[in-house]
């Protein structure tokens, strides 16, 4: 069984998700698509933020390098895939404009399903290593519950 | 490889039936429903390889997505909201999971995933508060 503080932790967990959790679902039809501008700018002030504002001990003098080494590099593909698609539509185009619409045209079609796909993947393989078991002794039938019970009287009728 | 593929395929197509039914919400509870009969080590071994390989394609398409290229398109005005409107989620998450003396780690991670996007951003930055290694 958990100990108090584990179930205590959990419990809260759950409150706040579901109360931030429907105060972002009615937030994030008009603002969504901004919030993920970009995740290395969030991992990068995460890092700093941790290693130098909690993880510091006092009187310790913390490494810069910290934070690189604590920094998730693969995230630097993401500024590499804009760089790379914005040198390719400057270069074509030479209006931003128009270099937006034809860029848009060709490669959101084929670049939103294929990231698409990946999440799901990434998603599906989350949930796989995600050791359920702890989840289970805190009773999953009243998560399932109050996720349907949100789903059905919240966020369908919001739509 | 197969069960993984096939979990994403049907949770795409449910989430076609009604826009309530998020693809990648879905994605996560077939994972977690396949995790509960999943208990050889091997095979969640190699989930969390190919976790390794599908998130960081994942990112770096996000990357190519076309956002920034014509910044006229983003008026400053909702870029402003928008940075305030995360800001301010995540630090009421934050202050709220503090005040359920939740551990400063997973309130940090409760904070991101919800402001930003979600588990996915959860995956990316939980390396950054991993304890110190021993030097």
């Amino acid at each position: 069984m958990l100990d108090q503080k584990k179930k205590h932790e959990f419990s809260a967990a759950i409150i706040i998700i579901t109360v931030v959790g429907l105060t972002g679902a009615v937030l994030y039809p008009t603002f969504g698509y901004l919030f993920s501008l970009s995740p290395g700018v969030w991992a990068f002030v995460l890092a700093a933020v941790w290693v130098y504002y909690f993880e510091r001990r006092p009187g310790e003098k913390v490494q810069k390098m910290e934070i690189w080494w604590r920094f998730p590099k693969f995230v630097l593909g993401y500024f590499l895939a804009m760089f790379l698609i914005l040198c390719i539509g400057m270069n074509l185009y030479p209006d931003p404009g128009t270099a937006y619409k034809a860029l848009t045209f060709g490669i959101k079609p084929v670049e939103g399903s294929l990231r698409k796909f990946f999440f799901l993947l990434t998603n599906v393989s989350i949930g796989i290593v995600t050791d359920f078991r702890t989840l289970r002794q805190e009773g999953l039938g009243k998560l399932a519950l109050a996720y349907a019970f949100v789903l059905a009287v919240i966020i369908i009728p919001i739509g | 490889m197969l069960l993984l593929v096939l979990s994403g395929i049907l949770a795409y197509f449910i989430s076609t039936i009604d826009p309530a039914f998020d693809a990648l919400f879905l994605a996560l509870i077939f994972g977690i429903f396949f995790g509960l009969f999943y208990t050889d080590e091997r095979k969640k071994a190699i989930m969390e390889k190919s976790l390794g390989i599908t998130l960081p394609i994942g990112i770096t398409l996000y990357g190519a997505n076309i956002n920034f290229p014509y910044l006229g398109y983003f008026p400053p005005k909702v870029v402003v909201i928008t940075l305030l409107v995360a800001g301010s989620m995540g630090t009421a998450i934050f202050l709220l999971a503090s005040r359920f003396k939740i551990s400063k780690s997973l309130a940090l991670l409760l904070a991101c995933g919800t402001s930003i996007c979600g588990v996915s951003a959860i995956a990316i930055l939980s390396p950054i508060v991993r304890p110190k290694k021993k030097t």
